[in-house]
């Protein structure tokens, strides 16, 4: 076969999936039935005899100018779906239970997904609907409204969207030049889910009668959170083996162009603190995540410096995501709608209605915060021993502040657990073992778990099952010369 | 009412003929397909809206179509300045794998990285000719160029196109 048919051939096989098409095509449909043509004056050009051709429109895309912001799409459905839109409207606001919520699952985010095409934009969008169903949580649960009916609706649903965005997810980090945005999708995800549970916790501790529908919230915000970061962790790992280091400068420069805007807005943010009322307990752990941020964008320079791309990118989304969940938390705590005052008597005083619950319910959430409690310490005494017998590494900073917010995070715990806030305590104990996960997982990153020559022998003793190393996926073979 | 329902629907048939067409023009642009859906796809809406909201009807729909789509990616090609094409070729990819046949995997990556050791103005030659399937009067019509010129410049094309292959077999050895 000469090289133009061969050409030809191989070009063919390129096209649109018919799922793809069909879809494109409705969203095209939806569009111009709602844009119509003006009756009046219609003439005709030919594209010889016209500088059309100059002509730039705007430069955002569709897209954004559509589809993110609310008011545009809100419009499009009225007219396509014949809601009155004021109703389409109201109904972006609303929350289960309400008349409208339907509206807003049914045809609002039914008309939003018509129009997001890639992979890449499904997957944001499906996120955000899930973020939204735990906002809505929050949202119910500070005004008292949570009860069982409006839990199944939100959990639910929340749980199905979560389960469409680690699919697309998936099959983004499987596309070519989707690594990246997987990454960032997940690693977003990731400390959304984790932030927001942080924060329905905080709403349970304060309004106790709703903590009974909350904690099938939170377990399965959690749960999902692991989800993701498993995914997040593959593509990091799959990132850091990759070979295409031009387009992984970019993104890593890209990326640490956003942890830096972050980590600005962080600082802004703490300064504008103004709420006196935020839980002191709290108070310690957002200054540590920001000054842990900052030390992480320094270690991922180090490795820029070095060319070594993958790296830096993988440590400057987790920078970024660092700041993210603590601006959500500090958020989170500002917008509560009931009074934040930890007053000792308010707190007190839900143990007298604890013991008219179930008892059995009492101990649970008792029996396994202290069993997280137990995980969470002797997680970070074996990183700690793990540490002290490792080499002494190089950029050594970013694993001390880690090892501080794990501990911070175990007092923090503690605290919680002597006042009996079952489960802000199990939160607490959650994210100090994450964040001794994370520790190991970037040390054997950094390839310092090789004890290489006059490496300490009680490495060898070290039961090496704790210490979390990525799996490293088999190198694709090759493409087999065939021509 | 009638004007735009038959519109509407001229748009649409053209949709059906052609999203292929120029989903495939801007994959072998870009080479990332979630892209070449995305570009696909703005090409279409804005070209309506233009349309619409100047109250024209194109006469010749699938070249306007194509003229804004290769704006689209040059614009992108702007933004993202610093991947060079040098690099591209260079650190190779992982193609895309979905469920797909290898074989076919392996003649994409090829071709991929054939056209893009080809100067970009015989690269855009070869794709308007083998990919897009335009026949040189056609070429020379959306060019504005004379049909003669453009002939000359597709054979040279070729020429370029068999001296790469033939190239890129060498090193692989």
């Amino acid at each position: 076969m000469d090289i133009e048919s061969l050409f030809k051939n191989t070009a063919r096989k390129i096209s649109l999936s018919s799922e793809k098409k069909q879809k494109m095509r409705d969203s095209i449909n939806a569009f111009i039935q709602t844009t119509p043509m003006k009756e009046e004056g219609l003439s005709h050009f030919t594209n010889k005899n016209n500088r059309i051709w100059s002509i730039r429109f705007s430069q955002k895309t569709f897209v954004e100018r559509f589809i993110l912001q609310p008011m545009p799409i809100i419009l499009v459905l009225s007219l396509l779906f014949g809601t009155g839109t004021l109703a389409s409207v109201s109904a972006e606001k609303a929350l289960p239970g309400d008349v409208l919520y339907p509206v807003k699952i049914g045809v609002n985010e039914n008309v939003k997904s018509l129009f997001a095409v890639s992979n890449e934009s499904e997957a944001k969008l499906k996120a955000s609907f899930a973020e939204t169903r735990l906002k809505e949580a929050e949202i119910l649960a500070s005004e008292g409204r949570l009860n069982n009916e409006t839990r199944k609706t939100i959990e639910t649903r929340f749980t199905s969207q979560s389960e469409e965005v680690k699919h697309r997810l998936n099959v983004l980090k499987n596309q070519e030049n989707g690594k990246a945005s997987a990454l960032s999708i997940s690693s977003d995800f990731e400390a959304s889910l984790r932030a927001h549970a942080n924060v329905l916790s905080a709403i349970s501790v304060k309004n106790d009668d709703t903590q009974e529908n909350l904690s099938p919230i939170v377990n399965a915000t959690n749960a999902q959170a692991s989800i993701v970061g498993e995914v997040k962790t593959n593509t990091e790992t799959e990132i850091i083996d990759s070979k295409s280091s031009a387009m992984l400068l970019k993104v890593a420069e890209q990326k640490k162009q956003e942890a830096e805007n972050k980590i600005q807005e962080l600082i802004e943010a703490i300064k504008k603190r103004q709420n006196p009322n935020i839980d002191v307990l709290n108070n310690g752990n957002i200054e540590i995540k920001l000054n842990l941020a900052q030390e992480l964008v320094k270690q991922g320079q180090g490795y820029f410096d070095k060319r070594m791309y993958g790296r830096a990118l993988v440590l400057f989304q987790e920078s970024l995501s660092t700041v993210q969940k603590a601006l959500i938390e500090l958020t989170g705590i500002k917008e509560e709608k009931v009074p934040i005052i930890p007053n000792p008597g308010i707190i007190t005083s839900s143990t007298p209605s604890e013991e008219e619950k179930n008892p059995s319910e009492i101990s649970n959430d008792e029996a396994s915060a202290r069993a997280k409690y137990k995980e969470a310490i002797s997680t970070v005494e074996q990183i700690r021993f793990y540490i002290s017998v490792s080499m002494r590494p190089i950029a050594f900073d970013a694993e001390e502040i880690r090892l501080q917010l794990a501990d911070k995070l175990i007092a923090q715990g503690k605290a919680y657990l002597d006042i009996k806030a079952y489960g802000k305590a199990i939160q607490s104990f959650i994210e100090a073992i994450d964040t001794a996960k994370g520790i190991s997982k970037s040390m054997s990153n950094a390839g310092y778990s090789d004890p290489g020559s006059g490496g300490s022998q009680e490495i060898d003793k070290i039961d090496p099952s704790f210490i979390e190393k990525p799996e490293l996926p088999k190198k694709p073979m090759p493409p087999q010369k065939i021509f | 009412m009638v004007m735009s329902e038959e519109n509407k629907k001229k748009f649409l048939d053209a949709y059906d003929a052609y999203s292929d067409a120029l989903y495939r023009h801007a994959y072998f642009k870009v080479f990332d397909k979630g892209k070449a859906e995305e570009f696909t796809q703005e090409a279409f809406m804005k070209t309506w809206e233009y349309c619409a909201s100047r109250n024209i009807v194109l006469k010749n729909l699938r070249a306007f179509l194509y003229r804004v789509l290769d704006n689209l990616i040059i614009d992108e090609f702007r933004k993202k300045k610093s991947v060079s094409l040098d690099l591209l070729i260079e650190e190779g990819y992982e193609p895309a794998v979905e469920g797909d046949n290898t074989v076919d995997t392996i003649a994409i990556d090829k071709m991929r990285s054939v056209l893009l050791s080809i100067d970009s103005k015989y690269r855009n030659l070869l794709i308007m000719r083998f990919v897009d399937d335009l026949s040189i009067p056609e070429i020379a019509e959306i060019l504005e160029e004379r049909e003669n010129t453009i002939a000359v410049r597709v054979h040279r094309a070729i020429k370029k196109l068999h001296e790469a292959y033939k190239a890129s077999i060498k090193e692989k050895k």
